[in-house]
């Protein structure tokens, strides 16, 4: 394998100008020295321990430049493992791990590695100071593309997943919830005390305890990596939520409304839609938006139960962690941006509930 | 459900006619049953409370009945039971001539008047009027032509564009009659509907309800614990005490003939001035003596001896220089067009309802005189009324 003499400083890194990013020969014949070594199984031998080195060792062998993250940690390796490294030309003696052959270009590998530590804080420091910037949508544009090659699925059709599971775990949840806290509110059930507590009993435990006999459970009904799958979960966690909050809000519902409705002709269940509903909104909309929140953000059984088939957003910015050009920033603000959205007119959408009085001063407390 | 209405979901009253089958008939099928009937009818509620402990009553088509009684005498729940709110435990209730003790209450074409009035807060004046015949799906123009009617009838016409919201006081209670009004419900049934108002909406809300009743002749049984609108609005008052009732009767009987010490000590403001004591049958004289004090009556009366409580109203009490009864003036209580004037004499306390006079002040000694022929006579031990 050859180096490759066509080094292109990598896109990620261009918001640093007129930098170059070139490293020495001797780096890179370093580098792809290393790459022959781990493709001839020689691992130990040049020091590459996992996937990750060998991914950096190769994107610094094509010609990829690593991030300043990247170029610092070597940089610091490299002066404290400076007299080793010199006195220890073989690799058998000290390779950790991949940043050694980045040292390995020795006098001029550091200050190679200096020069563009240097060159990059300057412009920082510049970046810090400065107010204005020039605003780019580009960011936006790179989230419609897959990070990784293997994934066919961009930010947005993770964002699609969110959105669906979401709103529909939300929306069974303050159903159920209300048609329960109803029941409660207005019937006397055996033991209802009891089942109440029960419900709440439901919250005791962190969610993420259960995590195993739920993956074992969802497994048996393939619901892994389903939509469907994180709507029952979520469903599951809010309904003790919507149900006690429903129940204070339908508690405060006067029967005589209800009444009224059973006299003029109604049965329970038309009285019920007619009447509870419309009044229970404001209680309903509040509810949704707790729902919603604790739906859209939840990301531990999200990343378990999942591999891509139903990924959600807070997944996805797991992914981007670990990269070959570290944590793009740019790609995370955007994204959290979008992330955001949602909830926002979500909130505005049912801001009007949310103000509304919850008696409309109509009956005399 | 909509087998209970009549065709066209409303039953029409003719207007004109002042007062259908009013007081003097025995009810629609002529027979003995009356057009509402409860019979033994009780209801003890889960947790133990017997609210309504078997009560019977008979009410008239068109009669106005006002169900009177201090709070927690089963009045309201009684009423509830009648609109099939509450299932009664015992008995029946028959409306029609039919048994509708089981029915629910959207089966039973009730019109019912809650205290705090239960508008539905999210519809305007207009769909909450029409929400009754909804329900039963009368058609489009029938229900403009009710609605016209009945906003009419009540001077709603401005309001049905509002919301329950935007209406003050009595507009609350007028929609809330509407309401009830509207498809012409068999009998109306009205919770302390002017509880929540002020006195002076309240009066005038008590005329309203009244002309309305007595210009639709629809049967109406009304809750209240407030005596002065129960004497104002019935055609007979029926006074309840821990779930059962005490005397039934037209107002004048209640107040002049109360069946009972609680029925005399209730219905009046004040109540009757009782004063314990025993009956005495000497040489053919009769007289009550209390304290030191002793009535002569003529022996007519056909009370036994033995010891009673009398009644007697603050009316009858009058102040009389040459009066037998000594009493302290404890407080003069200045009503407008009299006072009352509350007296602690050797025979307990007296109030006497007499002529405005300022110069009484709180400790001044007065003579009290009781009209003899006024006096009601209640049994000590069970508070009976013996005649």
């Amino acid at each position: 394998m050859a180096a490759n003499p066509n080094f292109v400083p990598a896109v990620g890194s261009s918001r640093y100008r007129n930098i170059d990013f070139t490293p020495p020969v001797d780096v890179i014949a370093n580098a792809m020295d290393a790459l022959d070594a781990w493709e001839n199984d020689d691992l130990f031998d040049r020091g590459l321990q996992s996937e990750t080195d060998v991914a950096r060792c190769r994107a610094f062998a094509e010609g990829r430049i690593l991030s300043q993250e990247d170029l610092r940690v070597s940089l610091a390796w490299f002066r404290n493992n400076e007299s080793t490294i010199r006195n220890n030309p073989s690799w058998e003696t000290d390779g950790r791990n991949w940043q050694n052959w980045m040292g390995r270009g020795g006098e001029a590998g550091l200050e190679w590695l200096i020069r563009v530590d240097r060159e990059m804080t300057a412009q920082d420091n510049e970046w810090k100071q400065s107010v204005f910037f020039p605003p780019t949508i580009s960011s936006y544009a790179k989230l419609a593309t897959p990070v990784v090659e293997t994934d066919e699925n961009s930010y947005y059709d993770y964002l699609l997943n969110s959105l669906l599971i979401g709103l529909f775990s939300t929306l069974v949840a303050v159903l159920l919830g209300t048609s329960t806290a109803y029941g409660f509110s207005r019937f006397k059930i055996p033991g209802g005390k009891d089942w109440l507590f029960f419900i709440l009993s439901t919250r005791f435990l962190p969610p993420l305890a259960v995590v195993v006999p739920i993956l074992l459970m969802y497994r048996q009904f393939d619901l892994p990596d389903t939509h469907l799958g994180l709507i029952i979960l979520y469903t599951a966690f809010n309904l003790s939520l919507a149900v006690w909050l429903m129940k204070g809000f339908i508690d405060d519902i006067p029967r005589s409304y209800e009444e009224a409705a059973l006299v003029d002709g109604y049965s329970r269940i038309a009285a019920f839609r007619k009447i509870i509903l419309p009044q229970a909104m404001t209680g309903m909309a509040v509810t949704a938006v707790f729902c919603l929140i604790s739906a859209w953000n939840e990301y531990g059984f999200a990343m378990i139960l999942n591999g891509h088939g139903a990924k959600t957003v807070p997944v996805f910015f797991l992914g981007l962690q670990g990269g070959v050009e570290g944590i793009p920033w740019n790609t995370v603000s955007a994204g959290s941006l979008m992330f955001v959205v949602p909830m926002v007119v979500f909130t505005i959408i049912v801001r009007r509930h949310l103000l509304r009085g919850v008696t409309f001063g109509t009956v005399k407390q | 459900m909509v087998g209970r209405w009549v065709e066209g979901g409303v039953r029409r009253y003719d207007l004109l006619d002042p007062l259908p089958g009013c007081l003097l008939t025995s009810g629609p099928k002529g027979g003995t049953v009356s057009f509402l009937e409860l019979r033994n009818l009780a209801k003890t509620f889960p947790d133990g409370t017997r609210a309504v402990r078997g009560i019977d009553l008979s009410v008239e088509q068109g009669e106005f009945i006002v169900l009177l009684g201090p709070s927690g005498c089963g009045k309201t729940t009684t009423l509830r039971m009648i609109a099939g709110l509450e299932t009664p435990t015992e008995g029946t209730i028959q409306l029609d001539g039919e048994n509708v003790s089981r029915l629910r209450p959207s089966e039973r074409d009730v019109g019912f008047v809650f205290q705090l009035y239960a508008l539905y807060p999210h519809l305007s004046v207009r769909e909450n009027i029409l929400f009754p015949l909804k329900s039963v799906g009368t058609e489009k123009e029938e229900q403009e032509t009710l609605l016209e009617e009945v906003s009419s009838r009540l001077g709603l016409e401005s309001l049905l564009g509002k919301y329950p919201y935007q209406l003050g006081g009595g507009d609350h209670q007028r929609v809330a009659l509407a309401r009830a009004m509207v498809r012409h419900p068999r009998v109306f049934l009205m919770d302390e509907p002017l509880g929540a108002l002020d006195s002076h909406l309240r009066l005038e809300m008590r005329e309203f309800i009244r002309g309305q009743q007595l210009a639709l002749g629809v049967t109406t049984v009304y809750v209240t614990h407030d005596q002065e609108e129960a004497m104002s609005l019935a055609d007979r008052i029926v006074v309840m005490d821990e779930g059962e009732i005490r005397q039934v009767g037209t107002p004048s009987e209640i107040y002049d003939n109360p069946s009972d010490l609680f029925v005399a000590n209730f219905v009046g403001s004040p109540g009757m001035n009782l004063l314990k004591g025993e009956m005495i049958r000497e040489n053919g004289t009769m007289s009550f003596r209390s304290g030191s004090e002793e009535f002569v009556f003529p022996p007519s009366q056909s009370i036994p001896a033995g010891g009673f409580v009398l009644g007697v109203r603050p009316e009858y009490v009058s102040l009389d220089r040459e009066g037998p009864i000594v009493g302290k003036v404890l407080m003069n209580e200045y009503m407008g067009s009299n006072c009352f004037l509350h007296t602690d004499t050797a025979l307990g306390r007296i109030t006497a309802r007499c002529e405005v006079d300022s110069s009484l002040r709180t400790g001044d000694d007065v003579h009290l005189r009781l009209d003899t022929e006024h006096f009601c006579f209640f049994d000590s031990a069970t508070g009976t009324r013996v005649e």
